[in-house]
């Protein structure tokens, strides 16, 4: 009873408590999306979710975006192997939803699909790498991470949806290897990028404007991951485990990073930090998974069981 | 053609390094790259082919087999993948059903989650329309063949390794490789 009253409070006015101290977080599951018995996905990628609740689930090896209601029960899809319009070369990789529009990454690629969430193709583009991940901004502008090499030298650019370059931010590596410049992308509710490392213990964020307001790191964790040489090629060491699998951020502007390979439990621990670089609390996700998602309602989303589920979570806060 | 085939390598292996940093690395880190552990030094390529060609026809020994070589690191590399399915579009197309020769699919087992790579190479095959059986084969069998890329390997009706291709394969060579596997044995 006590912990649904302050569920209440929260959703009533979560912003407020933003300054509050936060005890603990914990999760408690609302659904799950796809068959128990993992027959929905061969491997879930990403996960979006619109304005109404609805969630969009990628499945590179089906070639497909899913589409289930907000209790998790399936709806539609698209996709499939292919050239054409509305087609994945390689798989359907990240997802992000803004303003009822859908951005869907072709893995491996520097291509990018648009399309309502009805799966009405609106276009695509290209842009200057192998994408690693995207993020909408509260304009319907996409940030796009990719990977550099060959004429780009660039990480993080961001674009209108007919693939104009709309601004190019700043980033200052620690090492030239390609892996330690994967960064994972995500936009709070004030339009600032939050910009995080796979192999580095380093996150950035940034203002409207780009410039950056805060950078800072998890302790406990290595400064970044341990390398091995790429045999046969000029690229640059190959880590061994990811410093963070994906960053999320909610409602209050809080930001939750998923930890990796060097967490104590790996793939399962978050950090959840406020705007100001500040340690806010940390929890264990219920089972592995590679990626967090944040709706605006407020729920988490993972990938779970050998990524062949996707679990939606109400997050529980208890403040002192 | 010599140029051409430098442009597809160099392309592969672009696409190779977007696949590892980008595509299951979490696989990779994870498992820390361990090998499979059972040696497979007595077993020859061929003769694996055949063992599981032989699971599929009562007249293996008098059969061609043709083995698409699946290798991970290919996965997520658009332009390897084309080929790829390009070719098995062609053959399904070509190569009458029940022909002259069994066609397999046999994935490089390179994680340390054999069942889990199993059950994604095998709902990737459906999902795809390959129809083709699907076996994993121990990695270290592969390498003794330098086959480091997606290939085919073709067996004639002895047991012999006639055909070994990395994707991507010019053109000519395809259809080579196809009227070969359809002709009768001599």
């Amino acid at each position: 009873m006590k912990t649904w009253l302050i569920i209440i409070l929260i959703l009533a006015d979560g912003h407020s408590f933003a300054r509050q101290q936060v005890k603990s977080i914990s999760v408690k599951e609302v659904c799950s999306v796809g068959n128990p018995d993992g027959s929905s996905f061969i491997q879930v990628g990403d996960v979006a979710v619109d304005s109404k609740g609805n969630i969009y689930v990628t499945d590179r090896y089906q070639y497909k975006v899913k589409k289930f209601d907000r209790q998790g029960r399936y709806l539609s899809e698209f996709g499939g192997r292919g050239k054409g319009v509305g087609k994945f070369q390689a798989g359907p990789f990240k997802i992000d939803c803004a303003s009822d529009t859908i951005a869907v990454v072709d893995v491996g690629t520097p291509n990018v699909l648009f399309s309502t969430i009805d799966f009405k193709m609106l276009g695509e583009f290209t842009a200057h790498g192998p994408i690693v991940d995207i993020a909408f901004d509260g304009k319907g502008r996409l940030y796009a991470a990719a990977i550099p090499g060959g004429d780009n030298d660039e990480v993080i650019k961001l674009y209108d949806k007919k693939g104009e370059v709309v601004a190019h931010i700043p980033l200052r590596p620690m090492r030239n290897d390609l892996a330690y410049q994967m960064t994972m992308l995500a936009v709070d509710p004030r339009n600032r990028l939050v910009v995080a490392f796979s192999y580095n213990n380093r996150v950035i964020i940034y203002s409207e404007a780009h410039q950056v307001l805060t950078e800072f790191k998890v302790q406990g964790l290595p400064d970044e991951a341990a390398a091995e040489n790429f045999n046969g090629e000029q690229k640059g060491a190959i880590p061994e485990g990811e410093i963070f699998r994906d960053v999320a951020c909610d409602g209050k502007g809080w930001i939750y990073l998923l930890g990796g390979f060097y967490s104590r439990h790996p793939n399962r621990d978050v950090y959840v930090f406020n705007e100001q670089g500040e340690l806010v609390a940390s929890f264990v996700l219920p089972d592995e998974s590679g990626m967090l998602s944040i709706d605006r309602q407020g729920y988490l989303y993972t990938r779970e069981r050998q990524r062949t589920v996707v679990k939606k979570y109400i997050l529980i806060y208890i403040y002192h | 053609m010599h140029s051409w085939r430098e442009e597809q390598m160099r392309l592969m292996a672009q696409c190779s390094l977007a696949v590892i940093l980008l595509i299951e690395i979490n696989w990779m880190t994870i498992a820390g790259f361990e090998q499979a552990t059972t040696s497979q030094k007595e077993i020859s390529l061929e003769s694996y082919i055949r063992e599981a060609s032989g699971k599929l026809s009562r007249r293996s020994g008098h059969r061609k087999v043709m083995a698409l070589i699946i290798r991970f690191v290919n996965f997520g590399c658009v332009f390897c993948l084309d080929d790829f399915f390009e070719f098995c579009d062609t053959l399904k197309a070509s190569v009458p059903a029940h022909g002259q020769g069994d066609i397999i699919l046999m994935v490089v087992r390179d994680q340390r989650d054999e069942a889990t790579q199993a059950r994604i190479m095998k709902g990737w095959a459906r999902s795809n329309g390959l129809k083709f059986p699907v076996y994993l084969i121990p990695e270290d069998i592969v390498d003794n063949y330098y086959i480091d890329y997606t290939s085919v390997v073709v067996i004639d009706e002895r047991g012999t390794i006639v055909v070994v291709e990395k994707f991507p394969i010019g053109m000519q060579r395809k259809k080579e490789i196809m009227r070969y596997f359809s002709e009768v044995g001599k």
